[in-house]
């Protein structure tokens, strides 16, 4: 049953993931955006995100593909440039939190009704009693100019959800057949918790993680606005944020590409998403 | 009385929620939180006027004795004065707490009745075009950054490249026409950005709903759609419908809309809160934080009694 | 002979799936007259749960889509009415019961809002009449202290006084045709004989005519003026239940009748015997008779095609090309 159920879901929701148009785009248009973002990783492009030209707010040419910014920085570059951005940001508070929620929730559900449980709810009920932007405000502030302030933030924040799900999936998978017999055999419990159950709830993660990024991403918008996101670098939060000036003055290109290239990003990771939750679980209810 | 009892043992179930949210939130903002001692004294000060300042801060107590102070103040209610501007807490909040509910709450209660009506459609219709075009704009709505949505509604509405008709920035809620003035194009931005969520929230309850046993049975009695969905699907989804407007009550309340409230200038809670944190106000942040504690565990009390009330399987325990 | 209260004529039934279109009914038809009570049989799965639900027109569509035949009641075609006049065939002409008494009702509301609610839809009645009515129908099935019980939610009855309620909310409705989809499978086995002898009682007294669908023959035997055996899809037999219990004709039938336990004590002393196999799946149905690869007497020319529905005698149809002899 453990060996075989993981394999024949996986292969299943592939297949089901191969016929939904939809995901199969979006899957193909986020593949895109992950190729954009490791050519900056290599230094093949974007490299001159930071550069001042001379030439205030040039109109699309050839030069700049994009126009520049009030400073003549090339909005092109800085577009890709925080594809990058977004990429690290999206990974690392994705995969942390997730990890985190695994981690907190696999032991919750194994140890349900005892005091470690009961412990890991309460943290889940107090960090989610505090209103997310409160929280992410006053853990940036108080790890003032460190660059990772926000990433701590949101995985602080960001790892409730998973957590819930995986315990209830632990919950749910602790009394099944071959984790009875895992124990009779006397495999130690947390070999039993990591090795043999959390494994069977890695569809869960995968979704939580989709989601996990489409929210950080869409938060780092919000937080480099107010000052308290991405310090060093460009992202689209920023280029967004310094864009409000330029807006003002009829100057739209940094916005709206900004915009347009986070905008696109976001859908097709949440349709991706979707189409994954489709393929994981096809009686899931939301389309 | 049984009621009486179960409201005791509840607020005292919220304790250990409270002393959580209150000592998390004291340990980043106010442990953790920048020094203001230097913003109270004068240019070149002496080693004595550091730590008089210091003193006045509460500094040169230990974490703990601080925390107790803390919690003391939590229990009269008494933050006493705010650092940077010198007014007392209480009249700060009471000033900003209502214009961030009059900024919120008009665009909370239409995205979420919007949201509602959507989602009852598409439930409906399951798998038929209506349905999948209401989630399709619900996935591209939910997309959106609400930085986006604020800078291209003001842009539409309030500048020169649109209608130009409302106003950029300010507040004002001296009248019913000057309210509606400034409120309106925050209010469009919210449920803007609420609605493919709100959508698509609802829409997964009622599904669930209406592929229920009792669905088909008052089908099979010739119910139509109009009576089956805002009278049977609706009550029994009251729960989990609920469940999601009481819980975003502290953070309408406290958080406001941060983003609105800077981007357009409205001197609601969202920005009392966030300007405290960035200058290190700790009187401002400990009633914030009280309140937001304190507003929760209430809210998960009446959640419970509004659960008893709409669900008649539900027992007072 | 007059015609029927009820005929499906030949109804194809399709479902969309993740596998393709699977083939829920491969021309199913059937008859119920007036008054009469209808047995449809067969294991969970074959198609006669779906047969009901499309004559209430309760499918959803999609995924369900109905490629062919014609469901005929009082003379006029149900599948092409629209759905405000199939509204007001729901309830006061075709009226059904269902499965589960647990969930069938809404949670949320009192019994007696629920059958007023009917009432006051379909016969125009003042609340305060519907109400009255409603007790006298809960009166009618039994439930005692009607007045009292009429305020109470459906999770304070039991299972039993649950598809009471059920049965006195159908037939409220004064329906010609009641149709009762398992509805004492989730019961107590002793309170079944009750419920099932409450409606055979209810339904010849108000002179409604039943379609019965159950998995259980001794069910049939007890309450049924004919039966209609499904397997796969299809009708395969139908008779009298006093022809079918005497000569079931279709191999299928009779391995059926053979798993009853007899009161004679032929089984006694043995396991009771079963039909060997599995029913096969909807998307990989044999090209020939579904029936052949579990069938004891199967020939090669039943492997062809699916064998068509024959008169065997007056009133006895198989669909089998090497009937059980009927002696």
């Amino acid at each position: 049953m453990s060996a075989d159920r993981p394999h024949s879901l996986w292969s299943r929701a592939a297949q089901r993931f191969v016929r939904d148009r939809a995901g199969m785009v979006s899957a193909v248009v986020v593949l895109g955006y992950f190729l954009v973002a490791l050519t900056v990783w290599l230094g093949l492009g974007g490299q001159d995100w930071g550069v001042l030209g001379s030439d205030s707010f040039a109109p699309v040419s050839a030069e700049h593909w994009f126009g520049t910014t009030r400073n003549g920085q090339d909005i092109f570059a800085r577009t890709v440039y925080s594809t990058r951005t977004a990429f690290e940001i999206g990974l690392v508070v994705a995969v942390s939190s997730v990890v985190l929620g695994a981690v907190f929730g696999a032991l919750s559900g194994f140890f349900a009704g005892s005091w470690l449980d009961e412990g890991i709810l309460w943290l889940k009920g107090v960090l989610d009693a505090i209103p997310f932007f409160l929280f992410v405000v006053a853990v940036a502030y108080s790890l003032q100019g460190h660059p990772l302030a926000m990433h701590v933030a949101m995985i602080a924040t960001f790892w409730t959800t998973t957590g819930r799900y995986v315990r209830g999936e632990v919950i749910k998978l602790k009394s099944m057949e071959f984790v009875e017999a895992a124990r009779a055999v006397g495999v130690p419990q947390g070999a039993i918790i990591f090795r043999h159950i959390l494994p069977n709830t890695s569809h869960i993660l995968l979704v939580q993680g989709t989601l996990v990024f489409v929210t950080a991403i869409k938060a780092e918008v919000i937080l480099s606005f107010l000052g308290l996101g991405v310090q060093d670098g460009v992202s689209w939060g920023l280029m967004i944020s310094q864009s409000t000036n330029e807006v003002t003055a009829g100057f739209f290109n940094n916005f709206i590409a900004a915009s347009l290239a986070m905008f696109v990003l976001v859908m097709a990771f949440n349709f991706f998403s979707d189409a994954l939750q489709d393929a994981l679980d096809p009686r899931k209810v939301s389309a | 009385m049984a009621g009486l009892g179960y409201l005791i043992r509840r607020l005292a179930t919220g304790i250990p929620l409270i002393l959580g949210v209150t000592f998390i939130s004291f340990l980043l903002m106010v442990y953790f939180g920048p020094d203001l001692s230097f913003e109270l004294v004068g240019k070149n000060p002496t080693a004595e006027q550091i730590a008089a300042a210091r003193a006045q801060l509460g500094y040169d107590q230990p974490f703990w004795v601080r925390y107790a102070a803390y919690l003391h103040e939590m229990v009269t209610f008494d933050f006493g004065r705010s650092v940077s501007t010198g007014q007392p807490v209480r009249g700060l909040l009471a000033d900003a707490v209502p214009v961030s509910l009059a900024l919120t709450l008009p665009g909370f209660v239409l995205g979420n009745l919007l949201g509602i009506a959507l989602a009852l459609l598409a439930a409906w219709h399951r798998g038929r075009w209506l349905d999948r075009s209401i989630m399709a704009f619900s996935v591209i709505g939910m997309s959106i950054s609400f930085l986006i949505i604020i800078i291209v509604f003001q842009l539409l509405f309030s500048s020169r490249y649109g209608l130009n008709f409302f106003p950029v920035r300010g507040w004002d809620m001296s009248s019913p026409g000057a309210y509606l003035y400034y409120v309106t194009v925050p209010t469009l931005a919210i449920v803007f950005v609420s609605l493919g969520y709100n959508t698509r929230f609802y829409r997964a309850v009622f599904v669930e709903e209406v592929g229920r046993d009792h669905v088909r049975t008052a089908r099979a009695f010739g119910a139509g759609a109009g009576i089956i969905l805002w009278k049977y699907v609706l009550k029994n989804s009251l729960i989990p419908i609920i469940t999601r407007v009481m819980f975003s009550i502290p953070s309408i309340v406290i958080a406001g809309s941060l983003l609105i409230e800077s981007y357009f200038g409205i001197p609601g809670a969202g920005k009392l809160t966030f300007d405290a944190v960035t200058t290190g106000d700790q009187p401002v942040l400990k009633a914030v934080v009280s309140l937001t504690a304190l507003m929760f565990v209430v809210v998960l009390i009446i959640n419970d009694l509004l659960y008893r009330a709409v669900d008649p399987r539900v027992a007072l325990t | 002979m007059t015609a029927p209260l009820l005929s499906i004529e030949d109804l194809d039934l399709r479902f969309a799936s993740d596998r393709g279109e699977l083939h829920a009914l491969h021309g199913v038809s059937l008859t119920v007259g007036e008054g009469e009570i209808v047995g449809l049989v067969g294991e969970s799965g074959c198609g006669k749960s779906i047969t009901a639900a499309a004559v209430m027109g309760l499918l959803p569509m999609p995924p369900a889509r109905i490629a062919g035949g014609r469901i005929v009641y009082k003379g006029q075609d149900l599948l092409t009415l629209s759905d405000r006049a199939m509204r007001r065939i729901r309830g006061p002409e075709i009226a059904m019961i269902f499965q589960e008494p647990m969930t069938a009702l809404n949670p949320v509301f009192t019994i007696g809002s629920q059958m007023s609610d009917v009432l006051c839809r379909h016969q125009r009645l003042s609340r305060r009449a519907a109400r009255l009515k409603a007790i006298d129908w809960l009166n009618r099935v039994g439930i005692a202290d009607a007045g009292a019980r009429i305020d109470a939610f459906p999770h304070q009855l039991s299972g039993g006084m649950r598809q009471r309620v059920m049965i006195a909310m159908a037939l409220s409705c004064r329906p010609r045709l009641l149709i009762a989809d398992e509805p004492t499978t989730a019961l107590d086995v002793t309170i079944q004989a009750q419920v099932l002898e409450l409606m055979r009682t209810l339904v010849r007294e108000e002179g409604v005519a039943m379609l019965l669908i159950t998995h259980d023959l001794g069910v049939v035997a007890e309450t049924c003026d004919r039966v209609h055996v499904m397997y796969c899809g299809r009708v395969v037999e139908q008779a009298t239940t006093r022809a079918l219990f005497a000569a079931p004709r279709h191999p299928y039938t009779r391995g059926l009748l053979e798993c009853l336990p007899r009161i004679d004590g032929a089984a006694i002393g043995g396991r009771l015997p079963t039909i060997p196999g599995t029913v096969p799946e909807l998307s990989k149905l044999p090209p020939g008779c579904a029936f052949a690869p579990r069938c004891p007497q199967v020939q090669a020319d039943c492997e062809q095609a699916p064998p068509p529905v024959r008169a065997l005698q007056a009133d006895h149809l198989a669909a089998c090309l090497h009937p059980v002899s009927a002696s």
